[in-house]
């Protein structure tokens, strides 16, 4: 073979560690919430549906699970419904309030940085007859409160603004946002008023306000009425609890339209024999979580913001993709020039760190995250750029392991890169 | 080094669409002539790299097999709707302008090639419209079967046409395949997927022909290895992907 | 009568419903990934006869290739490259060089004959998503012999 072999793997000293900083993508599940589980997944079989004592006992555990989920989010028990994952608890949001509420209105406003089974879901709906506005982000992640503003209508009767993004980690106000709808809403009704002999509440009118926390839970509040919600989506994957289970918010002033039929389970809005060990996971998870919120967010806070200070100062030609300070605090999102996401990920597993990146290596046609584009982030940036969250396990250890090895790494393949700075 | 954002663009020339003809449903044919000056040559089988000249596609090139022939008036592509620069091209009125680039590819028959084996899947017939059209135009003595397949005779671009062409043309033969369909249709010869033995059944004997392979990867791929396992060498083989 | 060896042909697209390993890519992606061969680290020493470039940052991937043509036998003695993009693209391209510097060299003629599926075989495949980076290598490749052609006042094929 001519030539020479050009190792890209570095002889380090031998203290390689396991370091797992992907947890917006997932997490482990914690043995506090795995050990309440575990007589519902081997002796606590029963059916809830059933009549008989075992089906009775699993029917308590939901119903417990089901009062301690609605106590977090400050709602009753029958507001909430639990689903399969949060893309499922999104789907059942989108679709249901679209299909209930379709000879209201058919206008429908979503950000363009929502999780895709927000996305995917409204623009399945656009093909049924339904219009719907994607709002525009500033270069921060941040909704344009104006466009939404002008974006409202008399046809408008669904809004649904992520409460946190997964990828650049950025918090939107939420409480602001609802504000705007309930102006807006006060507006309607007065023209309605007008006209119509029947003067309603604000509450119960249009448009609904639906927010995806799925990324928001175990860091900031759930209380719906601070925030404002008619409907919020959670999922166990993300809080240390089970994965395939959610849950879905419903304000008992709206109604929707079910996805899954065939059972009367979940007030007749999720068809399917219920998973009491996931369920009971996943509220054990948020309770959890919820409780030790104040305490992680600031020991994650300081990890974080103690990694991008260094790694901004170590690494040339890097940068810091969202808002800065309205970020969740443990989100980590970067773009190095010169180099592409995948082979930065997959370098970085074999020193044993697992990240992700928002290059297009998963899309079917090539494009980076729609995320990073809505932001307004260059194409090639995009491609490289490299996701980092930390969790519950992460030590400052672990955070001085990856700023040792992900500097080398970037040079590494910089210098093999055809674009050179 | 320098990153020109414009690569591809360089030698472009700007063209307008003066017919649009639909050949199936999801596929239409474009004729383009030159806002100056005359079509550039070509050979039968390549392709050109085509961009708009806003921002509709997001500044993307993306290439197509030329339909046409140079005896014809125009400049012909044939494009199936899959994503937002194919609608894009959909939705070109007639009078609109897009920029063409110069002709690429080695997709193209070489002097002398006597026996020639088309394998076409899908809108992959397109350079080979081109080529076979060509060939008959030209009375050449060479002898080509086209295996085309597709699945629903609904699906087949040209079907008339080439069949047209192996009417008048007696060294030409078309051997249709529909993978998802059955017709007892007289112009359909096989309904199964394109593989060594239904080559072996109408071709006899694999060995001293001149292959061509264009249509999806898993497509081209497949056949590909069809050929090398029934011996058939690798410099024989000439492969097209559309991706 | 001469029994003919079923040659069995490594190498194919991988699909990922049929089950394969479990990284993502096959020994020998892998391994031209983690040591890519005839990296070029630093272009303004090397004496070079033809360059080629093919690919945009803007989509993911670009290829810079570097030949050397041995001048009597008009084949490819030397070939470096840099790429930004994947693995896949990494792998492919350092593949690609190691092809077509093997065995003394290949012909001109027979380099710019080289087709994708050649270089997916040598590789134990590549994921159908990555195929155009077996494509852009030979792109680049294509140029860089070109490149060379024009130089030295000859026709490009």
């Amino acid at each position: 073979m001519t030539g020479v072999k050009y190792r890209l793997k570095l002889v380090i000293d031998k203290t390689m560690r396991q370091v797992y900083l992907d947890y917006a993508a997932t997490t482990y599940i914690d043995p506090r919430v795995l050990q309440k589980m575990r007589s519902y997944l081997t002796t606590a079989f029963g059916n809830a549906s059933s009549l008989y004592s075992l089906g009775r006992q699993a029917k308590t555990a939901i119903e417990k699970a089901r009062q301690d989920v609605a106590k977090i989010l400050g709602a009753s028990s029958r507001e909430i419904i639990f689903t399969g994952s949060g893309t499922e608890s999104a789907n059942l949001a989108i679709s249901g309030i679209a299909k209930a509420y379709k000879d209201k209105g058919n206008h429908i406003i979503v950000s363009k940085i929502e999780h895709k089974a927000v996305l995917e879901s409204a623009k399945k709906l656009e093909k049924d007859g339904f219009r719907v506005t994607y709002l525009n982000v500033d270069s921060q992640g941040i909704i344009k409160l104006n466009e939404l503003k002008k974006a409202l209508d008399r046809k408008t009767i669904l809004v649904s603004i992520m409460y946190a993004n997964n990828e650049i980690g950025t918090i939107q106000p939420i409480s602001k946002i609802a504000e705007i709808i309930s102006n807006f809403r006060e507006q309607s009704a007065k023209r309605k008023e007008q006209g119509v002999r029947n003067s309603r509440s604000a509450i119960g009118d249009l448009p609904v306000l639906h927010t995806d926390a799925c990324q928001a839970a175990g860091v900031l509040t759930l209380k719906v009425n601070k925030l404002g919600v008619d409907l919020l989506t959670l999922n166990g994957s993300k809080i240390y609890g089970p994965k395939a289970v959610g849950c879905l918010y419903v304000n008992k002033n709206y109604k929707i339209e079910p996805l899954i039929v065939g059972g009367s389970q979940e007030m007749g809005l999720r068809a399917g024999t219920e998973n009491q060990a996931l369920i009971v996971g996943f509220s054990e998870a948020l309770k959890l979580a919820d409780r030790l919120r104040d305490k992680e967010s600031q020991r994650l806070r300081n990890l974080r913001n103690y990694f991008i200070k260094k790694i901004l100062k170590l690494v040339p030609h890097c940068q810091l993709n969202g808002q800065p300070q309205k970020r969740l605090p443990n989100n980590i999102n970067l773009s190095f020039n010169g180099i592409e996401g995948e082979s930065l990920v997959l370098k970085l597993d074999q020193y044993g760190i697992s990240s992700s990146t928002g290059s297009a290596c998963t899309s079917t046609d090539l494009t980076p995250s729609h995320v990073l584009l809505a932001l307004g982030v260059s194409e090639d940036l995009a491609h490289g750029s490299l996701r980092l969250t930390l969790g519950r396990k992460t030590t400052k250890r672990d955070l001085d392991y990856v700023l040792k090895i992900l500097p080398k790494v970037v040079e590494n393949l910089r210098k093999i890169s055809a674009i050179q700075l | 080094m320098t990153i020109s954002k414009n690569r591809g663009k360089q030698n472009s020339n700007t063209f307008v669409l003066k017919q649009k003809i639909k050949e199936t449903p999801g596929v239409i044919t474009l004729k383009f002539l030159p806002v100056k000056g005359a079509i550039f040559s070509f050979r039968p089988g390549q392709f050109i790299l085509v961009s708009f000249l806003d921002d509709r596609a997001n500044g993307k090139i993306r290439a197509y097999s030329i339909s046409s022939i140079p005896q014809e008036k125009f400049l012909a592509i044939t494009v199936k709707k899959i994503g937002i620069f194919s609608s894009a091209l959909h939705n070109l009125k007639i009078g609109e302008k897009i920029k063409i680039g110069p002709p690429q590819g080695n997709f193209f028959l070489k002097d002398p090639m006597k026996n020639l084996v088309f394998l076409a899947g899908g809108i992959g017939i397109a350079p080979f419209f081109s080529i076979i059209k060509n060939l008959y135009h030209q009375k050449s003595a060479a002898k080509v079967a086209l295996f085309y397949s597709n699945r629903t005779k609904k699906e087949t671009v040209f079907f008339k046409e080439l069949n047209k062409i192996a009417k008048k043309w007696p060294s030409f033969k078309v051997i249709n395949l529909l993978t998802r369909e059955r017709l007892k249709n007289k112009g359909i010869q096989e309904h199964c997927r394109l593989n060594g033995k239904i080559l072996k059944k109408y071709l006899r004997n694999l060995k001293n022909k001149n292959y061509f392979i264009c249509g999806p990867i898993e497509f081209v791929n497949d056949l590909w290895k069809e050929l090398k396992k029934n011996g058939v060498k690798e410099k024989l083989i000439k492969t097209e992907v559309f991706y | 009568m001469k029994k003919k060896k079923n040659k069995k042909i490594k190498g194919d697209v991988i699909d990922v419903r049929k089950g394969e390993e479990s990284w993502l890519y096959s020994k020998i992606v892998k391994d031209h990934f983690f040591n890519p061969r005839n990296v070029l680290l630093d272009e303004r020493n090397y004496q070079y006869d033809g360059k080629g470039i093919a690919g945009n940052p803007l989509c993911g991937d670009m290829m810079a290739l570097w030949i050397k043509v041995d001048p009597k036998t008009q084949k490819t003695k030397d070939c470096k490259w840099r790429t930004y993009g994947c693995a896949s693209a990494i792998a492919a391209t350092s593949m690609l060089s190691v092809m077509v510097t093997e065995k003394g060299g290949m012909p001109l003629k027979k380099a710019l004959n080289l087709k994708a599926q050649q270089i997916i075989e040598r590789l134990g495949g590549l994921p159908e998503l990555k195929f155009h980076c077996s494509v852009l290598g030979l792109s680049a490749l294509k140029e860089a012999i070109n490149d060379y052609l024009k130089k030295q006042g000859k026709a490009k094929f």
